[in-house]
């Protein structure tokens, strides 16, 4: 599969292309997206540089525009699209339908990714995301293999791209979540909970049901597979590791169990992000 | 002002407990389509009643996009019916259908509906000949009024979270045995204000009271079991 590799920053970008991704994508903290700014590149000036390198290297680029924006946000995400654009920009991967219109009517050289945030679960909305200009689909979190064959291999045209989800699965619907709005904290769903059995958490899905929907999604056509931006560069290469190793575990054609199994222990014994992740929950 | 029952299960056994002057029911679930009745307890319903019959539906699956297309067409005769859609699929479809009943926008939907320019939502809400909003967030109301919809006003719950890893049977939701049907369960947080209570693939807040300026005020009753 490809790799679509999250950066913040212009180090990270050479690195991982000098490392083989095959496509890069990120946030300018001046542009509303769905990391904190501190995930996303800072100045204008070295996204451009990041997004000019990629493209002389024959790669593509993309720009997050995955957190609704509003009024002069909204004239600055265009106006950012805009110079990205002409620099080389690949795609800009948006959330939610206006701003996928508004950049659409720019006309941008740069194609329209629609963002797993957006939550496309199903063909009609596929279809409906491919009039408003989209030619790529990043499948929502927690949308699984089988469910998500149908899109994969959809009539229209649109490229799917999945999480991978073997290093990260967020345990509640993200966009459809408002536990913020309670708590005003981050991952109020890995919280501790006193319940009826005892202490009680949100569960998720376990290493080996990850490592299983990766093989599904790869047995279902899914090409393209997308790493998460982090706060650790060090962490992110690690996942980056983890995935290349998968992706050739799966071209090897072994079976789902066997994969399963190994790709567990690898999920515990090469990413060092995953087991500090384990650790805390 | 129209007061509807939210039911949870739609078994014979459950549908002889409906009171007689229920005028609405509201049947399947805004936060998990393990919960959507199947056909032929859909059928049973229609033909018991002759109120309004609401289905309530999730994000859907391509497969249950299907069933929802099933479901819609049985309630949709012999009496009125509503959809509660938070899936843009599920609005394409219902606005490429000739005898869609009418569509209301759902609490998953209504949170991205509101923050669109408003002009933009305008459009959109024409486009899918949305006629009305679920609400269950007083602070989305006062967002929702340019369009001059009404509302429907869920309680005693207000919806915190949603998963579609099913908190139950500690697995993805597909292949759902339903084992949360008529169960609740409290779970406290010193961090988090007030208790969650898990009902279904969501949590939600309690303490919401009926609303005199909703269109329609949708009751959920207390789960049968709760475990707390």
């Amino acid at each position: 599969m490809k790799t679509v590799v999250g950066v913040k920053t212009y180090d990270e970008a050479a690195t991982m292309l000098r490392l083989g991704a095959d496509e890069l994508y990120g946030g300018l903290a001046a542009v509303p997206n769905h990391r904190l700014p501190a995930q996303s590149f800072q100045t204008m000036d070295e996204i451009k540089a990041a997004v000019k390198l990629t493209r002389k290297l024959g790669r593509r680029f993309s720009l997050l525009v995955n957190q609704p924006s509003f009024g002069a946000k909204s004239r600055k995400t265009l106006a950012v699209a805009r110079e990205l654009d002409e620099a080389g920009l690949g795609a800009c991967i948006v959330r939610e339908i206006p701003m996928l219109e508004s950049l659409a009517a720019l006309g941008l050289k740069a194609r329209l990714t629609v963002s797993s945030l957006a939550l496309c679960f199903n063909l009609p909305a596929m279809r409906r995301y491919k009039q408003l200009g989209a030619s790529r689909v990043v499948l929502p979190f927690q949308l699984l293999p089988g469910e998500a064959a149908p899109l994969i291999k959809n009539r229209y045209g649109l490229e799917t791209e999945v999480f991978f989800h073997a290093d990260f699965c967020c345990a509640n619907i993200d966009p459809a979540c408002r536990l913020w709005n309670l708590t005003h904290r981050d991952q109020t769903c890995r919280f501790s909970y006193k319940g009826p059995g005892g202490r009680w958490r949100m569960p998720e899905a376990n290493a080996r049901e990850k490592m299983r929907a990766v093989y599904g999604f790869y047995h279902s056509g899914a090409r393209y597979l997308k790493i998460i931006r982090m706060n650790d560069f060090s962490e992110e290469l690690e996942v980056f590791k983890f995935a290349r190793i998968v992706d050739k575990l799966l071209a090897k054609g072994q079976s789902e169990e066997e994969f399963a199994r190994l790709g567990e222990k690898l999920y515990f014994t090469v990413s060092r992000h995953a087991r500090s992740a384990w650790k805390k929950r | 002002m129209e007061k509807a029952l939210a039911l949870e299960n739609c078994s014979p056994g459950a549908l002889r407990k409906l009171p007689a002057d229920c005028r609405a029911v509201v049947i399947g679930s805004e936060f998990c389509s393990g919960l959507l009745p199947s056909p032929a307890e859909a059928r049973a319903l229609r033909r018991k009643s002759r109120g309004r019959i609401i289905l309530a539906t999730t994000l859907l699956t391509q497969a249950a996009l299907e069933k929802v297309k099933e479901l819609i067409k049985i309630i949709n005769s012999g009496g009125p019916a509503e959809v509660v859609a938070n899936d843009l699929g599920l609005l394409e479809t219902l606005r490429a259908g000739r005898k869609a009943p009418p569509v209301s926008c759902g609490r998953i939907l209504a949170h991205r509906v509101k923050i669109m320019p408003e002009a933009y939502a305008r459009n959109f809400l024409a486009r899918y000949r949305v006629a009305g909003f679920e609400v269950d967030d007083a602070s989305i109301i006062k967002r929702l009024a340019p369009y001059g919809l009404p509302f429907s006003w869920h309680y005693p719950f207000r919806y915190a979270t949603v998963t579609r890893f099913c908190p139950w049977e500690n697995r993805w939701a597909a292949g759902c045995a339903r084992s949360c049907l008529g169960r609740a369960r409290k779970l406290v947080s010193p961090r988090v204000p007030g208790p969650l209570w898990l009902r279904g693939c969501a949590y939600f807040i309690p303490g919401q009271k009926p609303r005199r300026d909703a269109a329609r005020n949708v009751y959920t009753p207390p789960a049968e079991t709760n475990e707390a």
